[in-house]
């Protein structure tokens, strides 16, 4: 179907160069018309907020057990519990708040990038360089790795995986430039998502309640907001100078912020349909790996390549405080589901909880 | 030995993500400007000279400047520095920070900067330890790990051994033609980067990469230019051009808002009731946070005002907004979006008996808890159904669905039923002319046909109800949802809640009772059992009235109840337009399940006996009375009179 609606909007004798060229001047009226509509600086209106008072987030809790370089994290959503998954080809799940390890697998490859914890807390899903998505499911009694089982096979590596809103889904995505949504059970894809010219790193669900769609960000330096149901592309957002690491939506869904080695996180905004806000400093030359928002969406925290990471007044687009003390890079970062703490993974072996 | 510079710019697929060696590199070169850089100098310590150094504190000093940031910042940059191999200690070798005091560093030779030279391989590795043990034991001597890793290099590196040697040899040769102080600045440069490539065992190795990606930067370009990627690129570019735009200005108001309503909610601003667990190490917040929990906190019952999304997210809150459309007769509502949304994550291959459940459940017309779209929804969603159960060949599910039905092909349809194609059921009942034509209109006909000769199975079954959930959505939201924060029952809900100061702890243990007779246990009961679950039912009816409950009623003044009456019954009528043409049947079915159970309706009689009559009085008020039937929970409600009308 997607290749007949294309056939009916544009002509497919269109050469490579016509195309180039309409792809141009479409963006070049759409700047214009952009800046029409570009009455204001997000600076300008957020100088009615009052500035943030210095605020105190300390590390509260490290979680140790890792035997390389940590690359993925997520929440549960009971609020306590951690995945997190590492180079040396070991998940673990961690009660965070007692510093517990409560499973550990082993997977049968290294650089396992991807890893998510299901929306009913008793299952996680992880994959790397094997090119897989495998799914284990946690009980007490069990060892996870006895009923594992491979959901989603792409034909490079796994650089990111999500839930969607149950254990049914999982959307994915990976090196091959693709990104998936598989049914667990049949191991079936259900959509795939084509558009993107370089690896795929980083997808965010949208949190609306009618959003059927997530955004994707990749070495191709776009940013693309996909429609789940048709598998189209329906936003794109350029500006980026260098490969997109992370990607997640603001708390509302009304636009989303990246980062990226470029140094900079930027916010998109969906309606506006374009970049809003950019946050960088000159003495910030290291790149971002993780980004995320908190509760309010006031504060944007981003995990960078110089072991810090940074807290942003998303609107102000100032800098507020640096969090030191991973003796590496922060290659995760993820606000926890009630907003009371943060959790960054780091190429130093460990998971740091800061409240 | 001499790797040009240019490299960097040209080939881009050697150095990827290597933005930020650029930018070091410039301020490195900015500091060893001979004015306005670091200070470089010898340095007398003892008896001799160390040339060519500077001070930790100036280097940081230079920092803070240059980039106008703290005193801790440009220390971590400077670190920073030291450990991607840019500068290096002089006398502590092997701590790789930079102190703010007058410990003595020195500038890498560009040669050895980590743009250069992204993975030095093992030969060059052994011809550097080669060499050095060729060398002044004291000065040059190996230490313990890099003995071993000489030795192991040596016996995997057999075959090259001559090489090796003669190479380390070459380089002892050239050393010694050069001057003292070049040599010990060429000397400690060449250490400190086998210190940083080759480190220590338990130093950090910053300078390694992740695993390489899938598509070099130059194929990434190539494939901007593939022509399906070209195509999408210009179908969304256009769709943007499309779309009407939205003022800047518009588009920022959200954040200010969300802002400014969610600082009291967001525990990095205002600390949470109790406490904090990561700070506090007790689980308190967590506890009166869970889906089990007696009692609500404030900040929780409040929270449910911020959005409805907000309130739905919380299982109780979704709880006691399902307690008050019971009151309003329009719980199945939220219980028709519910199951819409549990459809559209459901595993494949359950996929068809949900969109059966659910229609059956709430769209069809007289269903059980038929939910109220709109006419242009409702063709929508059923020509979302027939295409897709023509496509799943299950016309035995397909039959219902059509809006007349066929009895004259009814058991024909059933024949054919088993293992027939799509198609020939296509032919059979859809074609022009055909036998047994069923009669769907054009478009949907039309549809159909496109979904057969498109082979896309199943693709819109998931989203089969997206119009209709849509629409439900926007209802509760506009409609109910904010009648739901006006009335007296959230306003009990949120007089009664715990308050963070303590002072109402008493009043709380008092009010503990009370809470226990409100809702709030049950709701999760209900929210974690599937929606269509019968057993949940039954206990609701007495509880989902809990502010009349004989307990409760004493606390009433008149007052509050004659209020509410007046709202109920104003929203009823505001609420309750229903067109369909079901009316009379249904009304049956509701009077019939009154009569049938008198005695499980009598508190709801008490609390709401303006509805009561309405139900009663006949046919003028079918409408409502239809609904308020539907809605009644009681589980003879729910198999009784529907299966019966069938």
């Amino acid at each position: 179907m997607a290749t007949e609606s294309l056939g009916k909007i544009l002509r497919t004798d269109e050469s490579v160069e016509a195309l180039t060229r309409e792809a141009e001047t479409l963006k070049a009226k759409l700047a214009e018309e952009k800046a029409k509509l570009n009455d204001v600086d997000m600076c300008v209106v957020s100088q009615r907020l009052e500035s943030l008072q210095q605020f105190n987030i300390k590390p509260r809790r490290v979680l140790k057990g890792h035997q390389g370089k940590v690359l993925c994290m997520d929440w549960s959503s009971d609020k306590r519990h951690i995945v997190s998954s590492s180079q040396d080809g070991k998940m673990l799940i961690w009660d965070a708040f007692t510093t517990n390890k409560e499973h550990a697998v082993t997977m049968p490859t290294t650089w396992v990038m991807a890893c998510s914890y299901g929306p009913s807390g008793s299952v996680v899903a992880c994959g790397g360089l094997d090119n897989k998505c495998t799914i284990y499911p946690l009980s007490l009694e069990e060892d996870p790795a006895s009923k594992k089982k491979a959901v989603a096979t792409h034909t490079s590596y796994l650089s990111c995986c999500s839930f969607t809103c149950s254990d049914y889904q999982i959307l994915t995505g990976s090196g091959d430039s693709t990104c998936a949504l598989w049914d667990v059970e049949n191991s079936q894809l259900i959509q795939s998502f084509h558009g993107h010219a370089g690896d795929v790193m980083s997808i965010d669900l949208s949190p609306t309640e009618t959003g059927n769609i997530f955004v994707s960000g990749g070495c191709d330096k776009v940013a693309m907001v996909w429609d789940m149901r048709t598998g189209e592309c329906v936003q794109m957002f350029e500006g980026h100078e260098a490969d997109i690491n992370c990607v997640r939506f603001y708390p509302s869904g009304d636009a989303f912020a990246t980062g990226s080695d470029d140094a900079t996180c930027r916010l998109f905004d969906l309606r506006a349909d374009r970049e809003v806000n950019c946050y960088k400093k000159e003495s910030i030359i290291f790149g971002c790996n993780a980004v995320d928002f908190s509760v309010s969406g006031r504060l944007l925290f981003g995990g960078y390549n110089d072991y810090t990471v940074n807290i942003w007044d998303a609107l102000k687009g100032t800098r507020s405080a640096i969090l030191y003390g991973h003796d590496n890079r922060v290659s995760c970062l993820r606000i926890s589901p009630d907003g009371t703490s943060l959790c960054t993974g780091s190429w130093d072996y460990t998971l740091r909880v800061w409240a | 030995m001499t790797i040009s510079f240019h490299i960097m710019d040209t080939d881009l697929d050697h150095m990827p993500r290597h933005m930020v060696y650029r930018k070091m590199e410039r301020l490195i070169q900015e500091m060893q400007h001979a004015q306005k850089g670091v200070p470089v100098k010898s340095q007398k310590s003892f008896l001799s000279i160390i040339p060519a150094v500077f001070t930790g504190e100036d280097f940081i000093m230079w920092l803070k400047r240059r980039l106008s940031v703290s005193e801790e910042e440009a220390q971590h940059l400077a670190c920073l520095f030291c450990q991607y191999g840019y500068i290096f200690p002089v006398t502590d070798t092997k701590v790789l920070t930079v102190k703010d005091d007058n410990s003595l560093y020195r500038f890498q030779n560009p040669h050895y900067w980590p743009s250069q030279d992204l993975d030095p391989d093992n030969v060059a590795y052994a011809i550097h330890l080669t060499k050095r043990s060729m060398r002044n034991k004291q000065k040059h001597g190996l230490e313990e790990h890099e003995q071993m890793a000489l030795n192991k290099l040596q016996k995997m590196l057999c075959d090259k051994k001559e090489f090796i040697e003669c190479q380390a040899r070459d380089q002892v040769r050239l050393a010694k033609e050069r001057k003292r102080t070049d040599k010990a600045v060429l000397d400690s440069q060449e250490r400190a980067f086998w210190r940083i490539h080759r480190p220590a065992p338990g130093q950090v190795k910053c300078i390694e990469e992740g695993p390489k990606r899938n598509f070099r930067c130059s194929q990434i370009e190539s494939r901007k230019l593939r022509k399906d990627i070209l195509i999408k690129k210009v179908q969304v570019l256009r769709k943007s051009y499309a779309m009407q735009g939205v003022k800047t200005s518009q588009a920022l108001e959200i954040y200010i808002t969300r802002a400014e309503k969610y600082h009291d909610y967001d525990p990095m601003f205002i600390p949470v009731y109790p406490s904090n667990p990561w700070i506090s190490d007790e689980t308190n917040f967590w506890d009166l946070c869970d889906d089990h929990t007696d009692i609500l906190t404030e900040r929780r019952v409040k929270m449910w005002a911020l959005s409805f999304r907000d309130m739905l997210a919380d299982r109780l809150g979704q709880g006691e907004f399902e307690n008050f459309l019971k009151k309003e007769y329009s719980q199945e509502n939220l219980r028709f979006w519910r199951a819409c949304e549990d459809l559209k994550f459901a595993p494949v291959s359950r996929v068809p008996t949900h969109i059966d459940t659910i229609y059956r459940e709430f769209l069809m017309a007289g269903s059980l808890h038929e939910v109220n779209i709109d006419s242009k929804t409702s063709q929508l969603v059923q020509q979302n159904i027939i295409c897709l159960l023509f496509l799943a060949s299950d016309l035995l599910s397909a039959l219902p669905f059509i809006t007349k039905p066929l009895y004259g092909s009814y058991s024909t349809f059933l024949r054919c039923f088993v293992n027939v194609s799509a198609v020939a059921v296509f032919r059979e009942f859809l074609t022009a002319g055909s036998l047994h034509e069923v009669n769907i209109d054009g478009k949907t006909s039309q549809l159909v046909l496109q979904n057969i000769r498109d082979g896309k199975e199943g693709k819109p079954s998931r989203f089969t109800f997206a119009a209709a959930q849509e629409h439900i959505f926007l209802l509760m939201k506009k409609d109910s949802y904010a009648r739901f924060l006006r009335s007296e029952h959230y306003k009990n809900l949120l007089s009664n809640a715990l308050q963070p100061e303590g002072k109402k702890k008493f009043f709380n243990f008092g009010s503990r009772k009370k809470n226990m007779l409100t809702p709030s246990p049950k709701p999760k009961r209900r929210g974690s059992s599937n929606s269509g679950d019968g057993d949940g039912e039954t206990t609701v009816g007495p509880v989902a009235h809990h502010s009349y409950s004989t307990g409760n009623l004493q606390e009433l003044d008149d007052k509050a109840v004659v209020l509410r009456r007046d709202v109920n019954s104003s929203d009823s009528s505001l609420t309750r337009c229903d067109t369909s043409p079901n009316l009379s049947r249904r009304h049956e079915r509701a009077s019939s399940t009154r009569g049938e159970s008198p005695r499980k309706n009598r508190q709801l009689q008490l609390e709401v006996p303006k509805h009561m009559s309405l139900n009663l009085d006949g046919s003028a008020r079918g409408e409502q009375s239809s609904c308020l039937a539907l809605s009644v929970p009681s589980k003879t409600n729910v198999v009784a009179p529907w299966e019966g009308s069938e």
